[in-house]
């Protein structure tokens, strides 16, 4: 049934119309009038059932039902200053404006922001735009105003500010009922509002959570946004050799290393002190050649006279210790 | 006994080596190597090219070739004998045919039927697949145990193929076929180092497997670059390969760029407690005698009509033609096509020659347009079997520029067809 009516469609049918026209107009058919004018009998048993439809339409004789499509509805606030501004105040001003504007917007279709979009147009004409992603969708005037002030609270900018615009996404409020043992977060929105004064207190590049690179480098991590619910987990290579555990020191601690014939003869760093009874290495890896973050180390496997075993690195003529075997 | 590399990929490999056969060859002769082996992945593509230029260089070169098998794992393989050369061939002809473009799997129940005149290494990317590194080799000792005496090894892989793959990859199970299939003269356990941790457990397992069934152990630098530079070459390989780019393409990049071809002071270093390892790299080279300059090609014969041999039958149709060209037979054309013609029945061309003739004979049956060109115009003979239009006796061409008693290989006839 399904398959039936979908190869009806109007698409479907575009090859068979085409072929239809090619052979009207070389019957020399070329306007509606003159299919108009064509016996409807004669013409479906030439050409079939889609050229009776075709000559209906000619003749005025099928309808349309006309389909009502509404334009998606935008929750967006903007103004264009007449003078040019310099301070805070009166941006934070109209951005309080247009929250409470778009919250009553929102409340009036039983909707809340999931987003909010900022951007602010410079005398330079050039934009910035900044995108809010609300942990707990809300339409708290106070909170989303909140967040907005603590992002705008370290915001420089060299160009006087000409025109502000801020969007929201909306989204159907959210019913959720935990279990009982599951936890959620007491309150979202806090700790978005914590981890955006911690953000913009030491830089994007230091808040989050770590996440392991694919690469040869050992320990390099990058930082994701935080986000509740987790990352999925790093998958387990349970065929792998058992090997013994290795505890890192982050970072790695500086050390000093004697050398005999390219080999360490005797380390010396804060924890781990002592002659080199026994090394394995160098394994050697390098990588990022192709840009600034070029990097190249050579590590040692070494066990020191206590019977310690260490693992330490030598990158461009720095030595340093990653950490103790247990 | 200096080390010679004997595992070296070019950039035939296709974005699996970053140098030119060529450049190999330069850098090993810079190293004083005094032969190197080239081993290109699924063919022999650059084997023509890296023996012109060893050649040059005064490195004698080896061929062979890195086999893909049906369970990806990479057999390297080096050729010691002409039948050797024309099994290796007929073995990529066979396992090319039956895949698809670019794809290439040999399979481990031909090896036998193709196994002489070939020498075998058998080292971790033959005994585990691509992509699981060393986790085969972990079940080895297990393996090792379960193979029962008086059981052979062909039908014990045949039984863990079909049982398991993985149990296929073990160790002492391929090591025993492989020592059946080519004998244990012609397999050899491959080590390598490149300064990544991890490797010293492979080696030690196949220390052990070389041990165990008296195998000799080989030292190789799996070379995929003439200098250490080459890598960042293979890295960008690697990305195109991989449809990927730098930034992103991680742990599918090399390490380090420890894969170039190495000194022997260098190589002694690296196996300084595994010395036969590089001495068996000469025995091994030494025992390679295999070039492609000793091919034994024969041209393909041309049917002549019963009662004539090729050199007969060219006499016969060559005066015919003669006739046909010259109104009278002077002594100096005579003598021409006299000298000529012995110097074609010395050097054994005349199949060649009827067979040029016949092609053309075809396009003018067929009306089609066909010109002999080059240096073929100096040849009487050429001319009076219609391969050429210009006299060369009456033009004083040399002949010799042509065709010569010195001349290495074949003769050229350069046919102009529309």
């Amino acid at each position: 049934m399904k398959r039936s009516s979908l190869s009806n469609s109007p698409a479907d049918r575009q090859p068979e119309i085409h072929q239809i026209l090619a052979i009207l107009h070389k019957w020399g058919i070329h306007t509606l009038g003159q299919l108009a004018a064509l016996d409807k009998e004669q013409l479906g048993a030439r050409l079939g059932p889609e050229a009776i439809r075709m000559w209906e339409r000619a003749n005025g004789q099928s309808n349309r039902v006309l389909k009502l499509v509404r334009p998606p509805e935008s929750f967006e606030e903007s103004f264009e200053f007449e003078n040019e501004i310099e301070t805070a105040e009166p941006l934070l001003f109209m951005l309080r404006r247009f929250l409470e504007q778009l919250a009553v917007r929102l409340s009036a279709i039983y909707l809340v922001a999931k987003e909010l979009t900022l951007r602010i147009t410079f005398a330079g004409k050039h934009n910035y735009e900044r995108v809010f992603k609300i942990p707990q969708p809300t339409n708290d005037v106070d909170l989303l105003f909140r967040m907005l002030h603590t992002h705008l609270e370290n915001f420089k900018s060299e160009h006087p500010i000409i025109a502000v615009a801020l969007s929201a996404q909306p989204i159907k409020p959210a019913r959720e009922q935990f279990g009982l043992f599951e936890t959620t977060l007491r309150n979202p929105n806090q700790l978005y509002e914590s981890l955006a004064r911690l953000t913009a207190f030491l830089g994007a590049d230091r808040v989050g959570t770590p996440v392991l690179e694919e690469t040869h480098r050992p320990d390099a991590f990058r930082m994701e946004p935080f986000t509740w619910h987790g990352l999925p987990a790093h998958p387990i290579d349970k065929m792998s050799m058992p090997r013994p555990a290795l505890r890192r020191f982050r970072p790695a601690a500086p050390a000093s290393v004697l050398l005999d014939e390219d080999t360490p003869a005797h380390v010396r760093g804060v924890d781990s002190c002592g002659k080199v009874v026994r090394q394995h290495g160098p394994y050697l890896s390098s990588g990022n050649w192709w840009d600034e973050k070029w990097w190249t180390r050579a590590e040692w496997d070494l066990q020191l006279e206590d019977e310690s075993l260490i693992r330490c690195h030598e990158s461009e003529g720095t030595w340093n210790i990653d950490g103790i075997y247990d | 006994m200096c080390y010679i590399e004997l595992h070296a990929c070019s950039a035939f490999s296709f974005l699996r080596g970053g140098s030119f056969p060529e450049q190999l060859a330069e850098v090993a002769a810079e190293l004083e190597m005094a032969a190197m082996a080239l081993l290109d992945r699924n063919g022999i593509y650059g084997a023509q090219r890296f023996s012109v230029a060893a050649l040059e260089n005064n490195v004698r070169p080896i061929i062979g070739c890195e086999l893909s098998m049906e369970d990806d794992s990479i057999l390297p393989v080096l050729v010691e004998t002409r039948v050797g050369y024309k099994n290796l061939c007929e073995l990529l002809t066979q396992a090319h045919l039956r895949s698809e473009k670019g794809k290439c799997a040999a399979r481990w129940d031909e090896l036998q039927q193709f196994a002489k005149g070939l020498v075998v290494f058998l080292g971790s990317a033959c005994v585990s697949r691509a992509g699981e590194g060393v986790l085969a080799i972990a079940n080895f000792s297990g393996r090792a145990n379960s193979m029962t005496s008086g059981e052979s090894s062909e039908r014990l892989f045949r039984r863990d193929a079909e049982t398991s793959t993985r149990d296929a990859c073990a160790p002492q199970i391929r090591a025993q076929f492989l020592i059946d299939a080519f004998g244990p003269e012609n397999v050899f356990v491959e080590i390598q180092r490149h300064f990544i941790r991890g490797e010293d457990r492979i080696n030690r397992e196949l220390v052990d497997l070389a041990r165990t069934n008296r195998l000799s152990i080989l030292a190789t630098n799996g070379v995929q670059y003439a200098k250490p530079y080459g890598r960042e070459v293979l890295d960008v390989f690697t990305c195109i390969r991989e449809h990927t780019h730098l930034d992103t393409a991680g742990k599918l990049l090399a390490q380090n760029a420890e894969r170039h071809l190495k000194s022997d002071r260098e190589m002694r270093e690296l196996f300084r407690d595994l010395p036969e390892a590089i001495e068996n790299t000469s025995r091994l080279a030494e025992r390679l005698t295999f070039s492609l300059e000793n091919l034994g090609y024969e041209f393909p014969e041309y049917p002549v009509p019963a009662g004539h041999t090729m050199d007969s039958f060219l006499r016969t149709i060559v005066w015919f033609g003669a006739q046909q060209r010259y109104a009278a037979i002077s002594i100096k054309v005579k003598h021409q096509l006299e000298e000529e013609l012995a110097l074609i029945t010395k050097l054994g061309f005349a199949g060649y020659f009827l067979i040029v003739w016949d092609i053309v004979n075809f396009c003018r049956e067929h009306n089609i347009m066909v010109q002999g060109r080059g240096s073929a115009a100096n040849s009487a003979v050429c001319y009076c079997l219609g391969i050429t239009p210009v006299d060369p006796v009456s033009n004083h061409l040399v002949f010799e520029r042509f065709l010569n008693e010195s001349r290495k290989g074949w003769p050229d006839i350069d046919l102009d067809l529309p």
